[in-house]
This record gives C-alpha cells, structure tokens and sequence, in this order.
C-alpha cells in the first residue's frame, strides 16, 4: 500500500518537474520563433488602442504596430500545450527529459536575440 | 483608459506607474542579489562573527524564491503596461535622435524578461525543493540567469529614463 502511494506521488513529482521544465524550453523557442517568423497572435497599434489577429504592419493611420503581446500570446499556448503533453508522456520516457535544458535552452538563446537586433548595433 | 486619465493627468499617472515599476524591481534585484550570493558562497560562520558582505549572504535563500516570482510578475505586468506608452512617447523620439544602441539595448531587455518569466515555474520547482541535492544545479544557474537578467533590465530601463526622462 505504502509503495503504491510512494510510486503515485514520485509519479506526480515527476510530471510538475518535466511540466516546469518542458514550459521554460518551450516557451523560449517559440517565443524566438514568433519574433523571426512573425508569429504574434495579435498585433496591438498602441496610438489607437487597436488589435488585430497576426501580424499586420504600421500604418498612417494607426501608427506603429507592437507584436510583442502577440508573440508572448503565441509562446504561451505553445509552451502550455507542450508541458501539458510532456506530461502525459508514459514514465519511461517521462524520465529521459533532461532537467538541464530548462536552464541551458534560454542561456543559449541569448546570443540569437542579440543577433534578431543587429538592426540597432550600427 | 480615458476615464481614468479624467481623474488623473496622463503624464502624472504614467510618472507614477513607472515610479512604482522601479520600485518593485528594486525589490526583486535585492532579493535575487541576496538569493544569488547566498548560493553562490554560503557563508557559516555565526552572525557575530560577520563582516557586510558574510551577513549580505547569509540569509535564507529558499524562503526568498516566492516573492521573487511575485515581484517578477507583478515587475512584468507593469512594465508591460508602461511598455504601449514607451513605443508612442518614448522610442519615436529617441529613434528622431538616433540613439539606435539605446533602442537595441531595451528592445534585449524585453526579450530577456520574457526568458526570465518562462525560467519562473523551474526556479520555483527547484527553490520549493531546496533540500534535495539533485536540483542543486538547476537552483544555482536559474536563480544567477535571473539576477543577471534583473540588473541588466533594471539598469537598461534607467539609462532609457535619463535618455528621455518620464513625463517629458
């Protein structure tokens, strides 16, 4: 009986761990991603208080449009769905996601952020 | 958000906003700085025996880890809200003046944040676990990634507030 409910809260530890762990890699990839490819969920123009859904370029009348709520959005559902699945994954291989990359994954997404900004380094 | 600036003048409630933005960071950089020390040189020698920097590090780090998360979110949320403002009265002219490095320095800043927001689950995870040797690693690099993103954010955000200054 003990084991069981040993091997049931092991089994709940491990699925917050991949879940933390699963959400901080994803969410920093595809929140790169939607930065590159132009992802955003929305686009805000903040002169006029308008949205619209994706990304849609400034306008005269509008003003500059920001995609970075948008992006956010988009990051949000990818990682949220990934760290759902990754924790429904069966325990074999729930046990093969490494802890590292939570932390190694955005580190070495840095240096690609700088790059996406050379447009400023001039 | 026009009822609320017939109540208050736009440019005082954005000056208040950010004021207390700053604020709030403050306390998240104290506390991350505390928390980053303390793990990085543990000190064990008795309170009387302390010199600044021994008692500087010699808190308990685990109990730090909630209240950075909540000064995190709440820092991001505002600072997201001061952000809209920032594109239209802010960035236009310092983008007039050229100040291209400034731009890129705080365009970095805001992906660097959201780096910092998607770490906050695993930082948590690792901190409520502080006894448990194998997330020893994954508590040191998480909570240095975040102190070192918070001291760049915050003094990014203060060099592009001397560039333009609120309520200009």
């Amino acid at each position: 009986m003990t084991s069981a409910v040993d091997g049931k809260e092991m089994l709940t530890e491990l699925r917050k761990r991949n879940f933390s762990v699963v959400f901080s890699a994803s969410f920093s990839i595809s929140y790169l991603l939607a930065d590159m490819y132009k992802l955003p969920v929305f686009s805000f123009y903040p002169a006029t208080s308008k949205i619209t859904l994706g990304w849609s370029a400034s306008t005269m009348d509008d003003g500059p449009a920001m995609y970075w709520y948008g992006w956010l959005l988009s990051s949000l559902l990818v990682a949220l769905t990934l760290s759902w699945l990754a924790t429904l994954l069966p325990e074999k291989f729930a046990r093969k996601i490494p802890l590292s990359i939570a932390w190694t994954v955005p580190i070495a997404l840095v240096p690609i952020f700088l790059y996406t900004l050379k447009f400023y380094w001039r | 958000m026009s009822w609320l600036f017939d109540l208050v003048p736009a440019s005082i409630f954005w000056t208040i906003l950010l004021i207390f933005h700053g604020l709030v960071s403050v306390a998240l950089l104290g506390a991350l700085s505390h928390q980053s020390m303390a793990i990085m040189r543990p000190t064990h020698s008795t309170p009387k025996e302390q010199n600044f920097f021994e008692s500087f590090r010699s808190v308990q780090a685990s109990k730090y880890a909630k209240s950075i998360c909540i000064f995190w979110v709440i820092s991001f949320i505002l600072g997201g809200w001061i952000y809209a403002e920032y594109r239209i009265n802010v960035r236009i002219p310092i983008e007039q003046q050229e100040l291209y490095k400034t731009l890129g320095a705080f365009e970095f800043k805001e992906h660097l944040v959201v780096l910092g927001l998607a770490m906050l689950p695993i930082y948590l995870f690792s901190w409520s676990r502080h006894q448990n040797l194998l997330y020893a690693s994954l508590r040191k690099y998480t909570t240095l990634f975040l102190t070192v993103v918070c001291w760049y954010a915050f003094l990014i955000g203060h060099i592009v507030n001397n560039v333009r200054g609120y309520a200009s």
